[in-house]
Formats: C-alpha cells, structure tokens, sequence
C-alpha cells in the first residue's frame, strides 16, 4: 500500500451541486498533505466520502486499502476532524473523548485516563467537566483534535483545523500538528496557506471537485527555481533592477504589498549559488532584507494553479 | 462480545447520559408519568372506593342489579383497556384487580403519542445536525441506531416500571380488597407486554425520525398514529388492517394463542420499522 487515500475518478453530487467531478488523487503513507482550494472545490466532500460519511456517486476510493464502508470497523486507525460536526452538548467534555476511546477498544477505565490526557495534551485540563455544548469554538476544536488522535491513528484528516480559531488557539493546534507530523498520514485542509506551507510536504489544489494541481510542497511553491526576499519598509529604491542583472537571475516582479521581491531563476542556476549572489546585490545597495524563503509563496502557486 | 455488540453497549451508555440530561426528553416521561401517577391515585382513592360503595348499596339492598353493576364497571374497564367480553370475564375470574386493566388501558393510548413526541430529537437530531458524524467515523451505523432506539425503549421501560410501581404500591395500602398478588403477577406480565408494544412504536418514532427533520418528526409521527388508527379500524378490507399495529391492541389482553400472535405481531413489525430506519440511516449521506 504505497496510498494511504486514493481517489478514482470520484464523483458526488448533491441535488442541484456536483461537488466532485471526477476527483484523482493519491495521498502517500506518511506525508503531511495540504487539501487546498476556494470554497466548494470539494475539500470537505472529499473528506466525507474518505470517511464512509457521504456516499459517491462514482467512482472509486481507497482508504487505508479498502473502501470507505470499512471505516468505522478500522476503529483507531483512522481519526478525523470534522468541519460544522459539533461535539454531543449533553456529555462533558471527559465524556466525549472517553466514547471516542471506548470506541478505540479501550475499557471504561483506561479511556477516562486516555481522554484525560488527550484533553491535558490539548490545553483543556481546566475543562473536563465542562459541557461540550458550553465550550468556546476553539475549545471544542481543540477537543475534537483530542478525539481525531486518540489511539496513535495511521491516517488522520482535518478539516479546517485552524478555522475560526484565536491566534493563540490557533498556534496551539498548529504546534499540535507539528508534534503529529511524521508520526502518520496527515490529511490538512485549510484556507491558511502559509500554515499548509510551513506544515505539509505535499499538497493537492482542488477545483469545482477536481484536483488541478498536485506534488510535493517544493514542486509547487518552486523551491528549486524561485527566491522570494522581503524588505523592511523604508527603502526607497526599486529593487527589481538590482538584481535582474545577475547571471542566475531570469527574472524579478516585486509585490508592494508584501514588500516582497520574487526572483526567478535562470535555467541551470541552483538557489543555493543563487541566494547568496541576490542577497549581496541587494545589500550592497543598502536594502533592508528581513527575510529570504526559497520559492515562492503558496498562495501565488495556487492563484496561477487556480487561474489556468 | 462482538465488535458490533460492544459498539452498541458503549453508545447505549453515551446516549443513556445524555437522555438523561435532555430538558424535552425529561419533559415528555415527567409529563407520562406524573399524568399516570395521578390518574393511578386518583382511581385508587375516587373511583373504585365508589365503586366498591355502589356494590355494597346493592348488596345490602338484595337487588338484583349488583352483580349487573360489577359485570358492567368491570367489562367497561376491559373494553377500553382493548378486550373483548370474553377478555373480561377471564380477567375476573383471575382476580385481575381494576387499577391494573387502567394502567393498560392508559399506557395503550399514551404511550406511542409519548414515544413520537420523545424520539425524534435524540435520534433526528443528531443526524440533521450532523453530530453523528463523530461516532459514525468509528462506529457502525446499526450500531448508533441500536443504542439510540436501545435507550429510549430503557428509558420508557424504566418510567413505566417505577409509575406502575409505585401506584402498585399506593393501592396496596389504600385501597380495601385489593388483590395485591394477582395485581402483581399481571403488572409484571403487561408490563412485558408492553415493552413488546413500546418497541414497536419506538421503531416506528425511530423510522419518522431518520426520515423527518426534528421540527417535524413529532408531528408527523402524531399523525401517523391517527392514520394507523383509521387503517386498523377499516372493517371493509380487513387484510388491510392486518398492515396496522393498532389492529393487535385489543389482543394484548387476551391469552394463549391470540396474545402470542398480538405479541408476535408487534415483535415483528418492531423488527421491520427498525429495518427500514436502518435502512435509510445506511444509505444517507450525513
């Protein structure tokens, strides 16, 4: 099994919608893969269908070898994070994450102590009597994360983990993740682009419920053909033409906006030679670089995957 | 235990939890058993001290309408709790006390309004809110349709058991001649009885509920009552009544054969109402 999820030609259509109009892809055993797209592109459908929790209309998916009715009989293999599934108001908190260890295969006793460390783990110590119905949405995000983990899953989806989320919540989860990553299949989903780049090795962009582009987070952003170096404001030069003269460099544009100038490489030209030949013409004429990331940002990746 | 069996058990205890704390669930058993409570108390204190007082006054007065008078109250009594005359003159010679007949008769024509009005939220709910979502990923789907049913049968089984219980016990004390253990071998059998009946409706509530948004279950499980009533009251085409559960209500008093098929019956149509909402939960998409 080389595919931890793999969809062929999956079709699903709502009355009046077409969310996946026939969806590839491959999910590899052990990436952390960002699910990228504008809403509707299919993300979260393509999530339920993953789950068993939606039915295809075609085609055909493979979840950890075998279809998705197989799901709920994988038990602890497959955890998710549910985008609009609230928690059961009525149990604690404790409660919740306990069913969910229960239905792992642990007993009752171990998995009140498995819930409460998960919770622990989660920041919610303080909150393991409390009501699910009466937690905050990053609360209740925050448990559900406890949920998707328990039991050392192989193959875990998020959807959306960040979404709505306090920037200290937010980091949170994001920390989360990065503790997670390695450790099993990551499925992420999330309008955050810069948190799917800094977290995943591999994405796919999905489009009116067809994946447009896909590969390795280095492939997508460019990282072997493109720099990107951020100035601090103040400098009132024009950066483009300080480096547009170099050897390695085929072309530059530079984003106001960002204070970013995104620099090409010329064919042959390594990042590696190439950063440092940028950063001193820059230098030289006295820019204020605060920061360089080899290729280019996510989000520029997406709008021209999006745009073609 | 089996996979599928233990699922069940573990949501079961969830679901019970949350029962618990549900305000309409509370609700709706306050309301069937505080009903059923004074209504037992009132029976027990007003209308059989009367009645044993109208006997009395013809006893003592030789006339000949005494035994007239217990036949009718008593058949009366039968015929509403759904039997037949036969019914009633068996029940008397089994010393079947009055109160227990009431309790029949009362659990016969309040109970499946109850379960209709107590089911859709926990089950409905939960789908068209998309909570099942959480259990379903590690879950079977028969498995979380079990437990929610499994639980509102407990919870009705449980209320009804502690209401006639205590009411038992009420008329035990207060009420003179009252055939304290014949009263108690029949209460513990319709009572199983009605569990039986309970399921079926439970199924029936647990069908409109995976079928219905919660806001309309209720209502359409109100009137689905009215139409099974209206089918198992069609004396023109009788095999079509045969299609009602309300048609097996008055054999629930009977005995032998004709209670075992009244029971079956309601085994049966228990079973398949639960087959079709588990048919409907499988295929949809939540």
């Amino acid at each position: 099994m080389t595919s931890a999820l793999a969809f062929r030609a999956v079709h699903k259509r709502f009355v009046g919608v077409h969310a996946l109009a026939g969806l590839d892809l491959d999910v590899p055993v052990g990436s952390t893969f960002a699910l990228i797209g504008p809403n509707g592109a299919g993300k979260t459908t393509s999530f339920g269908v993953a789950l068993g929790l939606l039915r295809a209309t075609s085609g055909e998916t493979t979840i950890l070898g075998g279809p998705p009715s197989r799901v709920p009989t994988l038990r602890g293999r497959i955890g998710a994070l549910l985008q609009d599934a609230p928690l059961p108001p009525k149990l604690t908190a404790l409660e919740a994450v306990a069913l969910h260890a229960e239905l792992v295969g642990l007993g009752p006793a171990a998995a009140r102590a498995a819930a409460t460390e998960a919770l622990g783990r989660a920041g919610l110590e303080q909150y393991l009597g409390a009501m699910c119905g009466t937690l905050s949405h990053g609360m209740a995000k925050r448990a559900g994360l406890a949920v998707a983990f328990l039991g050392e899953p192989e193959l875990v989806l998020l959807d959306e983990p960040t979404a709505g989320l306090d920037a200290v919540s937010a980091d949170a989860v994001r920390a989360t993740l990065r503790e997670r990553r390695g450790r099993c299949t990551l499925v992420v989903s999330s309008h955050d682009l810069d948190e799917l780049q800094d977290l995943c090795d591999e994405a796919a962009i999905l489009d009116r419920g067809r994946c447009v582009k896909t590969g390795t987070m280095a492939e997508l952003t460019g990282a072997g053909d493109w720099l990107e170096v951020e100035l601090a404001p103040g400098f009132a030069k024009d950066a483009v033409p300080l480096v547009t003269g170099l050897g390695e460099v085929a072309s530059a544009t530079w984003d106001d906006s960002r204070r970013a100038l995104t620099v090409r490489l010329s064919s042959g030209a390594h990042p590696e030679s190439a950063a440092p030949a940028v950063l001193r013409a820059l230098l030289d004429a006295g820019a204020p670089v605060v920061g360089v990331t080899r290729g280019r940002r996510l989000a520029r990746a997406v709008a021209e995957a999006l745009k073609a | 235990m089996n996979d599928a069996l233990r699922e069940t058990m573990i949501l079961l205890r969830a679901e019970a939890r949350q029962l618990v704390r549900s305000r309409l669930f509370a609700a709706v058993l306050l309301v069937y058993a505080a009903g059923a409570l004074l209504a037992g108390v009132f029976f027990s204190s007003v209308v059989l001290p009367a009645y044993e007082k109208i006997e009395v006054f013809f006893q003592q007065s030789g006339d000949k309408a005494a035994g007239a008078a217990t036949d009718t109250f008593y058949k009366l009594l039968v015929l509403f709790s759904g039997g037949d005359w036969s019914d009633a003159a068996r029940l008397a010679e089994e010393h079947v006390p009055a109160l227990v007949l009431f309790f029949v008769f009362g659990a016969r024509w309040f109970v499946p309004p109850m379960l209709m009005l107590a089911v859709p939220g926990p089950v409905g709910g939960e789908l068209f809110d998309r909570r099942a979502r959480w259990p379903l990923v590690r879950a079977r789907r028969g498995s979380w349709l079990a437990a929610k049913l499994l639980a509102q049968l407990a919870a009705y089984a449980l209320v009804t058991a502690a209401t006639w219980l205590v009411v038992y016990l009420y008329a035990t004390l207060r009420v003179p001649e009252f055939y304290a253990g014949p009263a108690a071998i029949h209460l513990a059998r319709f009572w199983a009885e009605m569990l039986v009946f309970g399921a079926c409706y439970t199924a029936l509530a647990g069908l409109i509920a995976v079928f219905f948004q919660p806001a309309v279950a209720p209502v359409a499980g109100l009137f689905s009552l009215l139409v099974l009533g209206i089918v198992a009251r069609v004396t023109a085409f009788e095999a079509i009544a045969w299609l009602s559960p309300s048609h097996f209500e008055p054999r629930l008093v009977a005995s032998g054969q004709t209670l075992w098929l009244a029971l079956g019956a309601y085994a049966l149509f228990a079973g398949l109402l639960s087959g079709a909402a588990y048919a409907l939960v499988r295929r949809r998409d939540l």
